[in-house]
């Protein structure tokens, strides 16, 4: 195996793995970046994705020989205080459950938003469209959306969510 | 279930000799599903709450955390009573600890079990620090007063001292007796929109689900499991398999009997199905490397008699087992001749699917067996019955059993089973590491623990007048409890038949009667369970009496919650739990208000009602539904009423109900496990749909204001989605569909 460099959140790796080896599992076991999620392997669930030169991107089919020399982001590395609007919409409309799909959920959004920074529900629905939430948070999601849309385009600086004090993983 | 008026849990509360730690108080939770018969027992403090001097408040939470909230909702039921500063109220996910009691998270049962004695252990603490407060400043204790905020003030000097000066002082303090609890008008907590105490790691990435877990010296694994349900390995070759780079070792798993999931008794010779599924285990250093190692393999199985099975051969046998009588279950007045000697009769079957739980995180577990001890890193709902299941497989007391319980993504009762757990630990002690077994998409949803396929027949005889004067059900269904306990339980009834409600004790005649149907296909418990799949045959018949009768299907449901006759078991998950026919009437009527009921509709479009009693809530459902000519159906929008009693955090509940009615719809319209040569055919969300966003309808939860116990609220949103959306079709078309899910293409106009 040879190494392969990947850049992750502003950060040059290394890594010695089998090119096939998918982008999700360097990121997951060999960089110990646990928040991209592993939901199919096949790109239907949407739980994996990370930005690959700002475009969302499954990462559970992304083979980590094609994204070599390319700008990864992950959820790790979306803001440097976890305040990106996207996540501050998601707080504020209290929209996770489970919360296993919504880092995948809150990537998408953020690639949508910074493209179109007011979409449609149709758009919503188009670029959402490939991800599930089996706890059922869709309406939530779609108004955290457009909430964030607002903030997004008025680049306001509003108060932090508010965010509970207890601190559990 | 409840704590109070017990005299050997009297003295529910002690206080430690914590010292400089501050105040500590354990408290006594009572189990999951108590034992009605369990002997009165000494006091056996089994949780925790301490205040230290920083001011900071810790509760150990002994519930899983799976979505529900349940980390927040309780702490929010600590902090009203003892008036606490709900930013300074933290939370401790326990270990799984006999000291903790029965930690099962299910049934929609934690705010339930938890409500009176996280309310009294609140309330006692907060009296101990008026204790401390008078005693400090040599006032009355009477004249001091909890103001909010963790703060104890003495208005006639205005005099103020915070938990965290006082609570040194408050450990010294003689637990009280008897504390009253608040008037609910002063609540300032409960009943209020918090933000989830986890939200903000769940956005960043950093929440540690089980799946996330990692530790010194741990390699992956995957398994090759029967393809057919009871099948072995014959013989496998490992050549290729151990040729992968990273692969380090490839053995065979076992496939070992297990316990029963909840401590039950089981007979030798029950004819229980729970085992291990055994396979072949590839060992790597990465995940990755593990799936390319198991593709690999070479696996000759013997596949067993499960090999014969089919959907097909199932469907035909249900029916066939509906054709003669089944076990008697239930039975009022003399059903046979009352529906024989009826002036109308009205009769449907009805039928629903195998399916699965399809969390997102998929099932996966982490071990380090090593010598005598076994830990164990599990996202698990059952943390006991886990633990059962280690010691009696590795043949090791439980004092040297350490189950740690992450954060779950997503359970919906498939965490209940313990499986992933046991074949974790053999996997590790196998390896000599600390192993991550994974399940892949398909290992998840061909291995399961399925929602059972069942087939209903409903009778009803009408008299002249449209009055329904017999009912009759016959349910058609393995049994889900025989999986793990073997035989056709239930004998008489039991948790099967739970949503088989309202139409027992409203007509004088009534038969409920069940045959069984033995299948290879292991069953489990899924969201709502049996309420599921009876609730939709009875909720779908009644809009049929309606039809059959020309009455509204509110107006009739109205007229037979009017006739119950006396509070008779509704054969739901609290056995015979008397249903409160003015809850019941109140949601019915809430929906109909909010969801513009009888307002008439565009062709095409139509609405159907559904109302629930169960888990200790009332929850009625109005589905708004448009279908297109080619047959397509859209579902606009549901309207939901809830009566939950006490609402603890509105917000969460909506959350529950929101995501209940996608849980149900995505039942109603895409899923079904099918069989063929006894393997599941489904193997990922391309052939096993899930509803989209796209698809979201407008869903809006209206809440019944209520100082009533709390209910459940996990699981009653789902079963009333799927009757509802079926009578909406109804009204729209004017045809049934009484098959889930929902075979549409019968809609299409000709």
């Amino acid at each position: 195996m040879n190494a392969i460099s990947i850049t992750v959140n502003g950060q040059q790796h290394s890594v010695e793995v089998s090119p096939d080896t998918p982008l999700l599992w360097v990121l997951r076991d060999t960089l110990g970046l646990t928040g991209t999620k592993f939901g199919c392997g096949q790109a239907l669930c949407g739980a994996c994705t990370v930005h690959v030169d700002g475009e969302a991107t499954r990462s559970c089919t992304a083979r980590i020989s094609t994204v070599a020399g390319r700008n990864i982001t992950t959820i790790e590395g979306l803001s440097a205080d976890g305040q990106h609007p996207v996540q501050r919409a998601w707080l504020a409309d209290q929209v996770p459950q489970c919360g296993y799909c919504q880092t995948g959920m809150i990537m998408t959004t953020a690639a949508l938003l910074a493209k179109n920074s007011a979409p449609t529900d149709s758009d919503i629905d188009e670029a959402l469209g490939g991800h599930i939430c089996r706890c059922g948070t869709y309406q939530r999601i779609r108004q955290a959306v457009h909430q964030a849309a607002a903030k997004h385009s008025s680049s306001e600086t509003s108060a932090p969510a508010a965010v509970a004090a207890a601190g559990v993983r | 279930m409840s704590t109070t008026a017990n005299t050997s849990r009297r003295e529910f509360l002690k206080s430690s000799s914590a010292g400089s730690a501050g105040l500590l108080l354990a408290f006594y939770v009572p189990a999951f599903a108590a034992a009605p018969n369990a002997p009165a027992q000494d006091f056996k403090p089994n949780a925790y709450i301490a205040i230290d001097p920083r001011g900071d408040i810790r509760l150990v939470v002994t519930r899983s955390e799976m979505g529900q909230g349940v980390r927040t909702a309780l702490a929010m039921i600590l902090a009203e009573e003892l008036d606490a500063d709900w930013s300074r109220v933290k939370i401790e996910q326990g270990d799984c600890d006999p000291q903790y009691g029965d930690m099962t998270t299910g049934d929609s049962m934690s705010i339930r079990s938890t409500w009176d004695p996280l309310r009294k252990a609140g309330a006692s603490a907060r009296d101990m620090l008026l204790t401390a407060a008078a005693d400090s400043w040599g006032v009355a204790k009477d004249e001091c007063s909890a103001a909010g905020g963790s703060v104890i003030e003495h208005k006639k000097t205005g005099q103020k001292i915070t938990y965290g000066q006082l609570a040194i002082k408050a450990a010294s303090v003689p637990v009280p007796k008897d504390v009253p609890l608040k008037d609910p008008k002063d609540y300032r907590i409960v009943g209020t929109k918090r933000a989830r105490v986890d939200g903000q790691h769940i956005v960043i990435g950093e929440a540690h689900y089980g799946i996330d877990t990692k530790v010194p010296g741990m390699l992956y694994a995957v398994v090759a499991r029967p393809p057919v349900f009871g099948g072995k390995v014959k013989k496998f070759d490992a050549t290729r398999a151990l040729a992968v780079p990273g692969v380090r070792k490839v053995f065979e798993v076992a496939a070992v009997e297990m316990p029963p999931l909840f401590g039950e008794e089981r007979k030798p010779d029950s004819g229980h199905q729970h085992y291990l599924w055994g396979g072949v285990a590839v060992v790597a250093d990465s995940t990755w490397q593990a799936i390319a190692g198991r593709r690999a393999l070479t696996i000759d199985w013997d596949n067993g008699p499960g090999a014969e099975e089919s959907t097909a051969k199932q469907r035909a046998t249900l029916t066939e087992l509906l054709k003669t009588p089944g076990k008697e279950l239930k039975k009022i007045g003399d059903p046979d001749s009352a529906v024989a000697s009826a002036a109308k009769t009205v009769e449907a079957d009805y039928e629903t699917p195998f399916l699965a739980h399809m969390t997102m995180e998929p099932v996966n577990c982490t071990a380090s067996v090593r010598g005598d001890k076994c830990e164990v890193w599990a996202p698990t709902q059952n943390p006991n019955g886990m633990a059962t299941a280690l010691a009696s497989v590795l043949n090791l007391p439980q004092s040297a059993l350490t189950i740690h319980i992450t954060l779950i993504g997503g359970g919906f009762g498939r965490r209940l089973c313990i499986d992933y757990g046991v074949e974790a630990a053999l996997i590790s002690r196998s390896a000599g590491t600390p192993v991550k077994v994974m399940w892949t998409r398909d290992d998840d949803i061909r291995h399961d623990y399925y929602r059972p396929i069942s087939h209903h027949r409903l009778r009803a005889g009408l008299d002249a007048q449209g009055q329904v004067t017999s009912w009759l059900h016959h349910i058609a269904a393995p049994s889900t409890d025989s999986t793990f306990l073997g035989g056709e339980v239930p004998d008489t009834g039991g948790t099967e038949i739970a949503g088989t409600g309202l139409p027992n004790g409203t007509v004088p005649n009534y038969l409920l009667e069940q045959s069984f149907l033995h299948t290879a296909v292991p069953r489990g418990y899924w969201r709502a369970v049996d309420t599921n799949w009876n609730h939709f045959a009875v909720q779908c018949f009644i809009d049929e009496i309606a039809a059959a009768t020309g009455k509204d299907p509110l107006a009739l449901r109205r007229q037979l919650i009017a006739t119950k006759q006396k509070p008779a078991g509704q054969g739901d998950n609290e056995g015979e739990t008397p249903v409160n026919v003015d809850r019941l009437l109140g949601v019915l009527n809430l929906v109909a208000e909010k969801s513009d009921w009888g307002k008439p509709l565009p062709a095409g479009r139509g609405r159907g009602i559904a109302g629930l009693f169960g888990f200790g809530s009332y929850v009625a459902h109005v589905a708004e539904v448009t279908v297109a000519k080619d047959g397509t159906l859209r579902v606009d929008r549901v309207v939901v009423a809830v009566d939950c009693g006490q609402v603890i955090n509105p917000d969460l509940v909506a959350a529950q109900i929101e995501g209940g009615v996608v849980f149900g719809l995505t039942s109603a319209l895409y899923d079904e496990i099918t069989i063929q040569n006894g393997q599941v055919q489904q193997s990922n969300f391309d052939n096993y749909q899930m509803l989209r966003i796209a698809d979201m309808p407008k869903v809006e939860v209206h809440l019944v204001p209520s100082h009533e116990p709390p209910g459940g609220i996990g699981e009653p949103g789902v079963p009333s989605t799927a009757p509802a959306v079926a009578n909406a079709i109804f009204a729209a078309t004017g045809k049934r569909l009484r098959r889930l899910p929902f075979q549409t293409q019968e809609l299409a106009k000709s």
